[in-house]
């Protein structure tokens, strides 16, 4: 069971893994953009981007569009390395049980 | 064991995803700033060599002037150009990969792959469509379409790189569909274009992604090192807004015998004068320049005078004006943040727009001064008997 122990933990929950991936793929996506791709609500969506931003796997940026805010968010390097990683012990999870 | 085949199926959906979105981050902003240079001194060169007529100088007055044929031209033209490209793309790539190496990544991948596709199909395009403008004659569309096919080769690489090559894009594209338009001023579009637009963008992305940034990640108090843009942009600005569009006739028609027709055609060869590049002028075959001679010219016509220094004060402001967008877009270049970014673009199109409408006007204004001088200087048709 190795593999288990290189299992991320940051990855447990299904929607911080639905995000790296979303986050991953694209440039950067804003908070209302990630909010309906993953049908989340505002609070649930800021404390799951809080934690991810907090291990330094995203990053932020804050604009305002006139009055109205804007954040947008993008994966930082360390982020990408992670989630790939993330992803090589999946497929070694599913191999092993093929 | 059907499930685990499609979650294998989803990984590798994944990994494909990821792989085709990931940019070419290697691109080293400092070889878009040379490039703007290259293309800055082949601009000079073309001027050099067809518009101050250096040559002519010494020519006209002993009567053996030839002037420039098509051919010279054309050939001139090619060979500056493809110089200039030749040396921007090797200084691009010697720059890229040893930016890629720097920060240790490979420069010949996917990513990059895509992006030389991306770029090559308008490149190619737009080559072969200027190629045919030659080769129809239509020298003068040639200029601008080469900067229209390169802005949208600029636009659709974007996806694959740094997003500010989107705006450059753009403002190829602008400057390209105004210089359709205003086709006397084709080398100055072509410099800015190719010149100025680039040394612009290139400092913008080395000031965004290769200067050094301190441990907060944060650039040191967002100024540029050392301090200024190239000084030589405002000289540079100054010179191509005071180039004349005309041409040096050298066509000698013979006298015919009728009196009337021979007196005139004596009194407008030796009395009338036409502008060459600002400040001199030819007449008689001779080439005067200065300020005071010119005046001088100009005291036979009181209307020409008033006019040309009006000329003068319209050039001016079209001069101030695009000197202010300038000085715009250093100050937002020293800021170096995102929005400014945007109301530079508007505010650079909207002052260039501008400027270029008010020289426009002072020409027409000249020239119209040129024109009354001229023929106010009839009152010497008696004289010459």
């Amino acid at each position: 069971m190795e593999w288990l122990e290189k299992f991320n933990k940051v990855f447990e929950s299904k929607i911080r893994l639905g995000l790296m991936s979303v986050l991953v793929v694209n440039d950067s996506l804003s908070f209302n953009e990630l909010k309906e791709l993953l049908q989340l609500t505002d609070g649930n969506l800021a404390s799951h981007l809080k934690a991810l931003e907090e291990i330094k796997y995203i990053e932020f940026q804050k604009q305002f569009n006139g009055r109205k805010p804007l954040t947008t968010y993008k994966a930082t390097d360390d982020g990408h390395k992670a989630f790939t990683e993330h992803l090589q012990v999946l497929e070694n999870m599913i191999k092993q049980n093929l | 064991m059907k499930p685990n085949q499609d979650s294998l199926h989803t990984l590798n959906e994944i990994r494909d995803l990821m792989e085709r979105s990931s940019k070419f981050l290697s691109l080293s902003g400092l070889s878009g700033v040379f490039a703007g240079i290259f293309a800055l001194i082949g601009a000079g060169a073309a001027y050099i060599r067809f518009k101050t007529d250096w040559l002519a100088d010494i020519l006209v007055p002993l009567g053996t002037y030839r002037g420039h044929s098509r051919q010279d031209v054309i050939e001139f033209l090619f060979v500056d150009g493809i110089c200039v490209l030749v040396a921007s793309l090797a200084v691009g790539i010697i720059l890229t990969v040893r930016r890629g190496r720097k920060k240790g990544l490979t420069v010949w991948n996917g990513s990059s792959k895509r992006l030389l596709i991306a770029m090559l199909i308008p490149l190619a395009t737009g080559g072969i469509f200027a190629l045919a403008m030659l080769h129809y004659g239509f020298i003068w569309l040639v200029f601008p379409v080469t900067l229209l096919f390169y802005g949208l080769a600029l636009v659709n690489a974007s996806r694959f790189t740094y997003p500010e090559v989107f705006y450059m894009g753009i403002s190829e594209i602008g400057i390209g569909c105004v210089a359709l338009f205003l086709t006397g001023y084709s080398l100055i579009f072509w410099a800015i274009g190719f010149g100025l637009l680039h040394i612009f963008y290139g400092l913008t992305m080395y000031n965004r992604y290769e200067r050094e940034k301190l441990p907060g990640g944060e650039l040191p108090g967002g100024q540029l090192p050392g301090g200024q843009l190239p000084g030589g942009k405002s000289g540079i600005a100054v010179v191509l807004l005071l180039l004349v569009t005309g041409s040096v006739c050298s066509a000698q028609g013979r006298v015919p015998s009728d009196s009337t027709a021979s007196r005139a055609r004596k009194w407008y060869n030796k009395e009338t004068i036409y502008l060459r590049n600002g400040n001199s002028f030819v007449k008689n075959n001779v080439v005067y320049t200065g300020q005071k001679a010119l005046r001088n010219e100009f005291m036979v016509s009181p209307e020409g005078l008033g006019l040309y220094l009006k000329s003068r004060r319209t050039r001016s402001i079209g001069l101030v004006i695009s000197l202010a967008g300038s000085a715009g877009s250093v100050i937002s270049l020293l800021t170096g943040n995102r929005d400014n970014l945007k109301t530079f673009f508007w505010v650079s199109v909207g002052t260039g727009l501008v400027g270029s409408g008010f020289t426009m006007a002072a020409n027409n204004q000249r020239d119209q001064a040129v024109w009354l001088r001229n023929r106010d200087a009839m009152l010497f048709l008696e004289a010459n008997q």
